[in-house]
């Protein structure tokens, strides 16, 4: 079947389907579930059911109701996500909330993100605050702390905790932080992190961390200025 | 049901695997999320494994793990069906289903050269379910029927197969799993099958030769 597009420039409202392309800039209302090649949003748009797509690119504001599946998404604006999302590279420069659990391969956060469920990914990168509720799972996780980042659990291969520079008055003003249960890998490189329990092979604790337990394998350095309840190696 | 558990940290210490290791695998679907059991200690939330079912998996993953890639090794693990399909006279050979199953299933279905995946898998129940004599080949017509109509439902999820008998009489069921079942007195469960588990054991069997 010929793949047709959908284009919504001004007020308008659509049903769900088959598309090439999908652009809508302006109000748009999408009625049921979307398969496109490529997804370009410059307005408010509403979706009542899931998107499927190659590329989605969001630059306003935007709703779904279902499921997002895509090989790359790009999103500077606001996008709230009622079900998982499935995809290849995930960054967000804007607001981003997903109901459901996050899966890619890449995920790059540089605004606010919040996730209710699991993260996986191979790579995550995220400079700015995020919340994720349940598990972050990722081979390297890289964090730049700007705001307050907020994870039940994480577990991966290679994690860092890094305090980027952070002015006097910012520091008053703003708590930038990171709080976990518990944080469990292999190597574990930690700065301004509270924790119940860290738990991995090489375990080093930067400043301004609380940590209540350290459980470490092989190697285990504290800066002065880091609060460790108990350490022992096993 | 009470299996027994293992926690995390006993397991890698058992094991010798590494907190990366075990998410990766995770993260890869070699172990399945259900075998992640949370459960509240004095030093907060922990997690806790099935202790048989993980101990063999992490065996068979490190066994394996330097002759297939974890994306192969995932597949094998995934309860989805391997693209596969073996002609009869090898099922035969290999010993993958025994010749009174396959006749009984010919007597069935009509005689039939090729097999698929799906296929194969109905077999190597039948044929497991009698093996231990729990049922007659009769009643192994419930088996391919319950297979043959519901099974695709289930669509990668994991479920079991249930035998259920009261009076002679007995029905074929099947399942997701992880539910809890309960039957009337005079009923009996003959048979509570974890597909997955034959699904795997099934791939085993079919990627060896």
């Amino acid at each position: 079947m010929e793949r047709r597009d959908l284009v919504i420039s001004g007020a308008g409202s659509a049903s769900g389907g088959l598309y090439n392309l999908v652009k809508i800039s302006g109000t748009g209302k999408v009625h049921g579930d979307i398969d496109c090649h490529d997804m370009s949003i410059h307005g408010t748009v509403t979706m009542e059911g899931s998107v499927k797509a190659k590329a989605v690119h969001i630059s306003g504001k935007a709703r779904m109701t279902g499921a997002l599946k895509t090989e790359h998404a790009v999103i500077r604006g606001s996008v709230r996500i009622g079900g998982d999302v499935q995809c290849k590279q995930f960054d967000c420069h804007g607001s981003a909330n997903v109901d459901g659990n996050l899966s890619a391969d890449e995920v790059h956060i540089h605004g606010e993100t919040v996730i209710e469920g699991d993260c996986d990914a191979e790579q995550f990168k995220a400079k700015g605050g995020f919340t994720i509720g349940g598990l972050l799972n990722a081979g390297n996780i890289q964090i730049k702390l700007f705001g307050h980042c907020q994870v039940k659990e994480i577990g991966g291969e290679r994690i860092e905790v890094k305090q980027q520079g952070v002015t006097f008055l910012k520091k008053l003003l703003f708590h930038t932080g990171l709080t976990a249960e518990s944080i469990e890998g292999d190597e574990i490189y930690l700065e301004h992190t509270s924790a119940k329990a860290v738990r991995g092979n090489r375990v080093t604790i930067g400043p301004g961390c609380d940590i209540e337990v350290v459980e470490y394998q092989s190697e285990f350095q504290c800066d002065p200025e880091a609060k460790v309840g108990t350490y022992k190696k096993v | 049901m009470e299996e027994e558990l293992i926690s995390k940290k006993e397991l890698l210490e058992r094991t010798g695997i590494s907190y990366g290791q075990l998410y990766r695998w995770k993260r890869k679907k070699l172990i399945p999320e259900e075998w992640f059991i949370r459960k509240s200690t004095f030093t907060g939330q922990e997690t806790f494994f099935p202790k048989e079912k993980i101990l063999a998996r992490i065996e068979k993953i490190k066994q394996m793990k330097d002759d297939l890639s974890l994306d192969e090794l995932a597949n094998m693990f995934s309860p989805n069906p391997a693209a596969i399909t073996l002609h009869r006279d090898e099922v035969i050979k290999r010993n993958i289903v025994t010749k009174v199953t396959m006749q009984f299933y010919m007597e069935q279905k009509g005689e039939q050269h090729t097999f698929s995946f799906n296929e194969l898998l109905q077999l190597y129940i039948l044929d497991q379910l009698l093996q231990t004599g729990e049922i007659s080949l009769e009643e192994g017509k419930g088996v391919f029927d319950v297979f043959e109509q519901h099974y695709s439902a289930f669509q990668g999820r994991s479920c079991e197969l249930l035998f259920v008998r009261k009076m002679g009489i007995s029905i074929c069921l099947l399942v997701a799993s992880g539910n809890d079942v309960y039957v009337e007195e005079k009923a009996k469960i003959i048979v509570r099958l974890h597909v997955p588990t034959c699904v795997e054991q099934l791939k085993l069997l079919v990627s060896e030769g």
